[in-house]
């Protein structure tokens, strides 16, 4: 399509012109200048805006000449799932972040024009950066440009359709909104290219603040929202993983998270220039990493989701050390005129300053652990000559010091004083006695992991503190109350997470069709059988009657064949209660005609390990007669069980009699499992018999088993209760951060 | 002042060394069968499956499927857990677990699949 490459040319063009005009105006203040590139920033914007319409409208009327619409949509989806089509490749999302660049732009334009040039010729930079990007990777190339084998000008009649993963509704908005986070990170690195820039170290604190919020805000709710996705959608049962791509998302969050507090700081005391200087740069780059990370192939294979290999690899690298280098330049030239404006702190031990700095440093090695062990592949490959990576639970096991650390700390900040040695010890006891007295009733509800009764503790502990200041400022001036609130969210996140994974219980069942089953923890279930989907996109459902101690209920998770994918997929059934969640996903069905059999040919002499048995072909036994030919295998056979190899005594011969030209076989049966092993055929050339073993089934009942894993999820209505308070505080602090930039004498 | 920067300093190292140690014990190195054989440390074996062997075990309530590794070795997997969505497309398997007992015991399975986020194929003319 030719007008879409048009526009994004007519975008990269403009952004120039814009850029280039900007930091002229910088320096050279004629107000000629600053209409050109206004007027320039106008024209990029509204050629992106219109590079984005033409994507959409090519994806809402099926031109499937285009590759990008052929490759992620079909006729098949409904409007909803054609707007999530966008960002189902890696050209789209690019194309998101340049839209919501522009919107920034707009805001920055109205803001700070004409006060700091220099944010957005820095700003423009980067969004002429990515246009480039699209102009090497055309998101309106055509099937016939993208691959060689197809004639010009064809056709497909019909598209690939999305992945029936992303065709749920939590997938039209975690991506957005992760992007738009995403893509807020430039215009912090704009403001901190400004501020290096122009010397200013202390002057762009104020209007970054809410930026740096609005990040938050935006990456934090993505972060979430994909979280939950995960958890409704996958059915492992968890909603995070320490994958790469979810870590590319949490990196950047958490130095974002460093950086609000260093801004706090320097907003009243003017120290951590450098830090918070250094952080804001960094936070940029974090994003590029998590781009490179997640976008460049080189976890596909360590990745449960990550893109496949684009060849932008020299783009992506090419953008980390463009963008890094300009920074690092600027940053290190500028070193030691920003320590002289950079008072240290006072000698005292327990002010507010040092209790949120420790808090920081807890957070920011946390981030830098995150990001050095999931670059883990990159960089070991180039170091041992062989990748490596990283078991995830050693995140779990990290975190936990920090948790306990971040949480005493949070607790105990809000009863301290700036720059004065003074601590409400009062308060702190208080708060501390509550709190010991709901992790006691919780030891006695059935809590006895000593290790999940400390977070507990310290959750409550720093909720109580937190949530008093919450209540007094929300009655005088409720923007205020925005960090202890988010505080106070994080705390019940703790909570949360430790109830839902530490007393998570969970068993696999195999259901035989249409009668009540035993299932665990005193559940009943009946598999009724499969029903169709009943919005007739093929994703079938199964019927489970679920007793469960307290209540009746229908479960109708999802599992159905996709085409897209060529495989089963499995949607769970999560069943919210008020004190837990029952989580209930499929595993595997096998109706009851399926032969449950293997087949393996194992030669003279050899063993094979076949359906968990040790199969040791020793010899054929052959008796001839007239008409007559009886061969039997001798089989000696090791069981798995309990963890090790069990010799079975004495040898197994299964038989085949050939008799006047028919077969017949006698099996063996293994007294062990009921295991029962044929001989199929047998080759007297290369000496290998072929053996099917059958295996019985649940209770040797013939009917369809649907085997399924149940799960209850103790109280995890706490961690989303927690991430919608962590996000309610920080909006609030963002309407309280415009407010303060509107009104200059505010704090 | 000093004691403040001494504390912050001691902390800081012992949270590297604490970090350190355990991301070393977790570190997962890519090996043939016949190395996870020798050693009881969690690895990752890659390799093809060997299509059809895949059963559910109901007794042990374990998926199991055969694998052959890059050297060729067929030997069985057996998971514990929920069967990858994306199993019966995939071009290449990551089993990551341990090799105990004569058995390779997955905690998990990384199926590489040729079109999990972009098409690879060329639209078919005919379609």
């Amino acid at each position: 399509m030719i007008s879409g490459y048009l526009a994004i040319t007519i975008g990269f063009v403009a952004a120039i012109v814009s850029m280039a005009a900007f930091f002229y105006y910088a320096k050279d203040r004629t107000e000629e200048l600053y209409r050109l590139g206004s007027v320039a920033f106008g024209v990029s914007s509204a050629a992106i805006i219109a590079a984005a319409a033409l994507l959409m409208g090519a994806i809402l009327t099926h031109q499937f000449q285009i590759a990008y619409v052929w490759q992620y949509s079909s006729r098949s989806l409904g409007p909803g799932y054609l707007f999530t089509t966008f960002w189902g490749g890696q050209e789209g999302t690019f194309l998101l972040w340049l839209f919501y660049g522009s919107i920034y732009g707009f805001v920055l334009l109205r803001t700070v024009g004409k006060r700091m040039p220099y944010v957005l010729g820095f700003h423009l930079l980067v969004q002429a950066y990515l246009l480039l990007i699209l102009l090497e990777k055309n998101p309106f190339a055509t099937i016939y440009q993208a691959f060689d084998n197809v004639p010009v000008g064809f056709v497909p009649s019909d598209g690939q359709g999305l992945n029936p993963l992303l065709e749920n509704p939590w997938m039209r908005i975690h991506p957005p909104t992760l992007f738009l986070g995403y893509s807020l990170s430039m215009v912090i690195f704009a403001f901190a290219m400004h501020a290096l820039v122009t010397r200013s170290f202390h002057g762009w604190l104020k209007v970054v603040r809410p930026w740096v919020v609005f990040f938050l805000i935006a990456l934090g709710a993505g972060i979430i929202l994909g979280g939950y996705w995960a958890y409704v959608t996958l059915g492992w049962g968890g909603y995070w993983g320490w994958d790469p791509v979810e870590n590319a998302s949490l990196v950047p969050w958490l130095v974002g998270v460093v950086l609000l507090h260093g801004i706090i700081i320097q907003s009243r005391l003017k120290s951590l220039v450098r830090l918070n200087l250094f952080l804001a740069g960094f936070t940029f780059l974090t994003v590029l990493w998590g781009s490179f990370l997640t976008r460049s192939g080189v976890l596909t294979d360590f990745s449960v989701h990550s893109f496949a290999e684009s060849g932008l690899n020299a783009y992506l690298i090419g953008t980390l050390a463009l963008f890094g280098g300009l920074f690092l330049v600027f940053y290190l030239k500028e070193f030691n005129r920003m320590k002289a404006v950079s008072p240290p702190f006072t000698d005292s031990l327990a002010t507010r300053e040092t209790l949120i700095f420790m808090g920081m440093m807890s957070v920011f090695l946390t981030a830098l652990f995150v990001l050095f062990a999931t670059s883990a592949p990159i960089y070991s490959g180039a170091l041992f000559g062989k990748p490596i990576s990283i078991q995830p639970d050693v995140y779990n096991q990290v975190i936990v010091p920090v948790a306990i650390a971040l949480l005493v700390l949070i607790g105990i900040t809000p009863v301290t004083a700036w720059r004065k040695n003074k601590i409400d010890w009062k308060a702190v006891g208080t708060s501390a006695l509550g709190a010991a007295v709901l992790t006691g009733i919780s030891y006695l509800v059935g809590a006895h992991n000593w290790k999940a009764l400390l977070l507990i503790f310290l959750s409550i502990f720093t909720i109580w503190i937190n949530a008093i200041f919450v209540y007094r400022f929300l009655l005088k001036n409720y923007p205020k109350a925005g960090a202890y609130l988010a505080h106070v969210g994080i705390a019940f996140m703790v909570i949360g997470i430790i109830t839902s994974s530490v007393f998570d219980r969970h068993e696999k069942v195999n259901l035989p069709l249409g009668k009540y089953y035993d299932a665990a923890f005193g559940y009943k279930i009946k598999f009724e059988g499969f029903i169709a989907d009943p919005e007739g996109r093929g994703k079938d459902r199964v019927k489970l009657v679920v007793q469960t101690p307290r209540e009746k209920y229908i479960a109708l998770p999802q599992f159905y064949y996709s085409k897209f994918t060529k495989s089963y997929m499995v949607a769970p059934d999560v069943k919210n209660e008020f004190d837990k969640d029952i989580y209930i996903a499929p595993i595997s069905f096998t109706p009851a005609d399926a032969p449950n059999e293997v087949v393996e040919t194992i030669a003279k002499g050899d063993h094979a390990d076949v359906a968990g048995m040790e199969v040791h072909f020793l010899d054929f036994d052959v008796q001839m007669a007239p008409g007559k030919q009886v061969i039997k295998a001798n089989l000696q056979i090791k069981i798995f069980e309990d963890s090790y190899w069990k010799p079975l005594k004495g040898t197994f011969a299964p038989t085949l009699i050939v008799e006047n030209g028919e077969m017949k076989k006698e099996p063996v049966e293994i007294p062990e499992n009921n295991y029962k092993i044929y001989i199929d055929k047998v080759d007297p050339n290369n000496g290998t018999v072929t053996l099917r073993i059958a295996m019985p089934r649940v209770a040797e009942e013939k009917t369809d088993v649907l085997s399924i894993e149940l799960r209850e999820k103790p109280l995890i209505v706490i961690l989303w209760f927690g991430s919608f308070l962590l996000v309610g505080g920080l909006i609030f602090s963002l309407i309280d951060r415009i407010r303060a930039f509107k009104n200059p004498r505010a704090h | 002042m000093r004691l403040k920067y001494i504390l912050g300093f001691v902390i800081i190292i012992g949270f590297i060394v604490f970090a350190g140690v355990k991301l070393k014990s977790s570190i997962t190195p890519y090996v043939s069968l016949a190395e996870a054989q020798k050693t009881n440390r969690v690895v990752q074996v890659k390799g093809e499956r060997v299509p059809g062997s895949e059963r559910y075990d109901f007794k042990r309530k374990e998926f199991i499927f055969k694998m052959k590794d890059k050297e060729g070795t067929v030997f069985e997997v057996r998971y514990f857990g929920v069967k990858p969505s994306n199993f019966e497309m995939a071009t290449e398997v990551v089993a990551v677990g341990t090799y105990e007992n004569g058995v390779f015991q997955a905690q998990k399975l990384l199926v590489k699949c040729p079109s999990k986020y972009q098409a690879e194929q060329a639209p078919g003319v005919k379609s």
